[in-house]
């Protein structure tokens, strides 16, 4: 999971410092996740972790927890 | 299976056209900030684009590609058999663009003229067809259209389209020569995913009425009507990202060929992204790989042209492999040459 944040993190959000996310940390309160982060979690999942993952999933995501799920 | 190897057809020469007004994403106001319009170019490759004003259509912006194109390569225009003209942008919904231009351009009457409405694999399947016709000798010289004004489909207020879509327009010469080296093409459809980039009304399911032109508001926020352009961008993106680099594996699989077969990689220029992502997967360099959506953006089927004739080649003679994917869905492999006689020509009226 520390891995999986630290990916987010890096490879996702700009903004959010690591420090300001955990895995109960809620998606829609993350100020700067838009359809950006969206694709850029599907590209994420696809090219580290081999997981073809879909906006419909990603949706259904509340926690970074739930994120984490669909990859592992 | 749609795996098809051609013989006796070259590609002679591709002229592109931009309009000359430019649209800057720093400039436009879909961005709450400049940071936010920096990531969205960081991420999508796209800093700025050209758009069509009210009087230029796709059909000028490929007319004078032609012209152009046809005085370099000193053809005569009544040895033109053949045009096709790939676009979703045509002049009227009846008749087709490439009958006007037959006209407009000076061809004689006795030539096959005909549209072909596919979106960004376009410019694959025209390039197919045309090799298909030519191939056995009956027609000499063919033009292939390919172009679009997507500017004006997509609506200025929503996010998930606007900054994305530029206009161009291209022709492409090809002639029979049984000199010319072989062509493989490999092609992919893929209906259920019809919805995924799609504008609603206009055709005959959903015909044109007062509530189609009304703008609504989606969950992102982004605003729309019936007769713009609809993306469901993380379909889209999944899509590219696992069904395109696994048919251009296919398609190595099918053609006997890998990646070091070939000088370039050319990719219909969605966004940096989702390219990047498929070039590493098929393994190519990235000096290998040519862009134009930095300048242009995405133009639809005018995408691999454009890459081709806004970039340097080291070399005189290349092998490319071309793909396109998008709107269908839909995929285009192919697998072609330019040889040193190739003539390539970029029109752009732009000045500071």
């Amino acid at each position: 999971m520390k891995d999986f944040i630290k990916k987010i993190s890096e490879e996702i959000l700009e903004e959010t410092s690591i420090e300001e996310i955990n895995s109960d940390t809620l998606i829609e309160e993350i100020e700067e996740w838009d359809s950006m982060c969206v694709m850029l979690f599907i590209g994420l999942a696809d090219s580290s972790y081999n997981k073809p993952v879909t906006g419909e999933d990603i949706e259904k995501c509340l926690t970074i927890k739930d994120l984490y799920n669909l990859i592992s | 299976m749609s795996f098809i190897k051609f013989e006796n057809v070259k590609i002679s020469g591709i002229a592109c056209k931009v309009p000359k007004q430019k649209f800057l994403l720093e400039e436009s106001n879909l961005f709450k900030s400049s940071k936010d319009v920096k990531k969205f170019s960081k991420i999508t490759g796209i800093k700025e684009k050209r758009h069509a004003n009210n009087s230029t259509t796709t059909l000028d912006l490929c007319l004078d590609s032609a012209n152009q194109l046809i005085s370099e390569l000193d053809w005569d225009k009544t040895e033109i058999d053949l045009i096709v003209f790939v676009t979703q942008t045509p002049d009227y919904p009846v008749p087709n663009n490439a009958i006007i231009f037959q006209d407009r351009l000076g061809v004689k009457k006795d030539s096959m003229c005909f549209d072909v409405p596919l979106g960004c694999s376009g410019y694959v399947y025209g390039l197919s067809i045309v090799f298909s016709l030519m191939e056995k000798g009956f027609m000499k010289k063919a033009l292939l259209a390919v172009g679009d004004t997507l500017s004006k489909q997509a609506n200025p207020k929503d996010k998930s389209t606007y900054p994305l879509f530029g206009d161009a327009g291209s022709v492409t010469a090809l002639e029979y020569d049984y000199k010319s080296s072989d062509s493989e093409f490999y092609l992919w459809s893929d209906g259920s995913g019809y919805d995924k980039i799609i504008v609603e009304s206009g055709g005959y399911r959903n015909p044109i009425n007062s509530e189609s032109i009304i703008d609504k508001v989606d969950l992102n926020g982004n605003i729309r009507n019936k007769v713009n352009t609809y993306m469901n961008g993380s379909a889209v993106a999944s899509f590219t990202m696992t069904e395109v680099p696994d048919q251009i594996k296919k398609f190595f699989d099918l053609s006997n060929k890998s990646n070091d077969d070939y000088d370039y990689f050319i990719m219909h220029q969605a966004n940096k992204f989702l390219n990047e992502n498929i070039r590493k997967k098929i393994g190519f360099e990235e000096k290998q790989t040519l862009y134009s959506m930095e300048n242009f953006g995405n133009t639809s089927s005018t995408t691999i042209p454009l890459t081709i004739c806004s970039n340097q080649m080291d070399k005189s003679s290349n092998k490319l492999l071309i793909c396109g994917f998008g709107v269908g869905l839909s995929i285009g492999i192919a697998s072609i040459e330019i040889d040193s006689n190739f003539k390539k020509i970029m029109i752009d009226e732009f000045k500071k």
